[in-house]
């Protein structure tokens, strides 16, 4: 089943990602491997609802380290984390098709690359590895003979677990998905 | 086991050049044709089970690029690291391990699907689909001269062991 605005977020949605503190940016490093660990959603979702930055902004990409992805789609989100937390996006949680620690490594060199340390409050920020969920709801598309995620964007009002936005693209590029379109609905 | 090595599938790469050193810089992956690679050569082909996966990252190909110097000397024109990973994905691996040299004396392709690999039996694939890695490539090692396999080795539990080390391959040479 398809994700709907206005309709709620799925129940037990969970995804497997290794996590990465945005504490102290030096201490990243993309080839050491960690141990992946369970993101449950249901919980994150308990715990934004607790907060004054109750969204749950999902940003989905084909693949980590892919041209678009890297270099466009998802450096824009890293680069205005004070402007989600404005917009009360409490977390943003990256999926991408691939497995945990490809999204992790990618996931460190961009934060390393884009984020910049800031003493306000800025989103929880989670790479995780996609593992079927895009494709569960209609959110994935055959790419050389793999299910790969589509490119979209989500929001999740954590308060009453209703979609607030969705947001998939139809053609190359970043538009329905970007962070000007994301901005503008919140 | 002995043979040639399939050549009938084109694994897909992306070529280290300056004008793409950022681990973040993407280019345009290109076919490696591997009939044209093994003919009148000696390379050494390694697989790996997943880029930026533990075993591999920390010890595995490090491994191998500690010794570009042994190989060379050896005689070995190329190295062909293969993985079912994306071109992308490998391209990174490649440049986030520290390998930045225009010769692309050993490269970071893709064995797409696992097509290549499962055609060396069914020993040098691995099904991960239980932890959501589909399929995945069994750590293995090859060397091949002038398309022969000359030596081809295996690892049972995806670890890294003697069988696939430089110093196994370097001692086959």
């Amino acid at each position: 089943m398809s994700l709907t605005e206005g309709q709620q977020f799925p129940d037990n949605v969970e995804f497997t990602y290794i996590p990465i503190q945005l504490d102290d940016l030096a201490l990243i490093n993309p080839l050491k491997c960690d141990t992946s660990a369970q993101l449950k959603v249901d919980e994150l979702l308990t715990k934004l609802s607790t907060t004054d930055t109750p969204n749950l902004l999902i940003v989905s990409v084909p693949g980590a380290f892919t041209p678009t992805c890297t270099e466009v789609h998802i450096p824009q989100y890293l680069e205005n984390l004070p402007k989600l937390t404005e917009a009360k996006v409490g977390a943003l949680l990256v999926l991408a098709f691939n497995d945990a620690f490809v999204v992790n490594a990618w996931g460190k060199v961009l934060i390393k690359e884009y984020v910049k340390q800031s003493d306000k409050a800025l989103p929880q920020v989670i790479f995780a590895s996609d593992g079927g969920f895009s494709g569960a709801h209609d959110l994935a598309a055959d790419r050389g003979g793999v299910l790969r995620n589509k490119r979209y964007a989500t929001v999740v009002n954590a308060k009453d677990r209703t979609i607030k936005y969705l947001g998939v693209e139809v053609e190359r590029g970043v538009h329905n998905s970007g962070l000007d379109a994301v901005l503008s609905k919140l | 086991m002995s043979g040639k090595f399939p050549t009938n599938i084109n694994p897909k790469y992306i070529p280290y050049t300056k004008l793409h050193d950022g681990v973040l810089s993407c280019d345009v992956p290109v076919e490696l044709n591997l009939a044209n690679t093994f003919k009148g050569k000696k390379v050494v082909v390694t697989a790996v089970p997943g880029a930026f996966t533990p075993t591999c990252t920390e010890q595995h190909i490090p491994d191998y690029l500690k010794n570009l110097a042994e190989f060379k000397k050896k005689g070995i024109d190329k190295i062909v690291v293969l993985s079912a990973n994306d071109p992308f994905v490998m391209a990174a691996w490649g440049k986030a391990l520290g390998y930045r040299d225009e010769e692309n004396y050993i490269v970071f392709a893709t064995d797409p699907n696992a097509t290549i690999s499962k055609q060396l039996g069914d020993n040098y694939v691995a099904d991960l689909s239980a932890v959501g890695f589909g399929l995945r490539l069994q750590r293995y090692a090859a060397l091949v001269e002038d398309g022969e396999i000359k030596y081809l080795g295996n690892e049972d539990e995806l670890g890294f062991t003697e069988i696939s080390s430089a110093k196994n391959l370097l001692d086959q040479i």
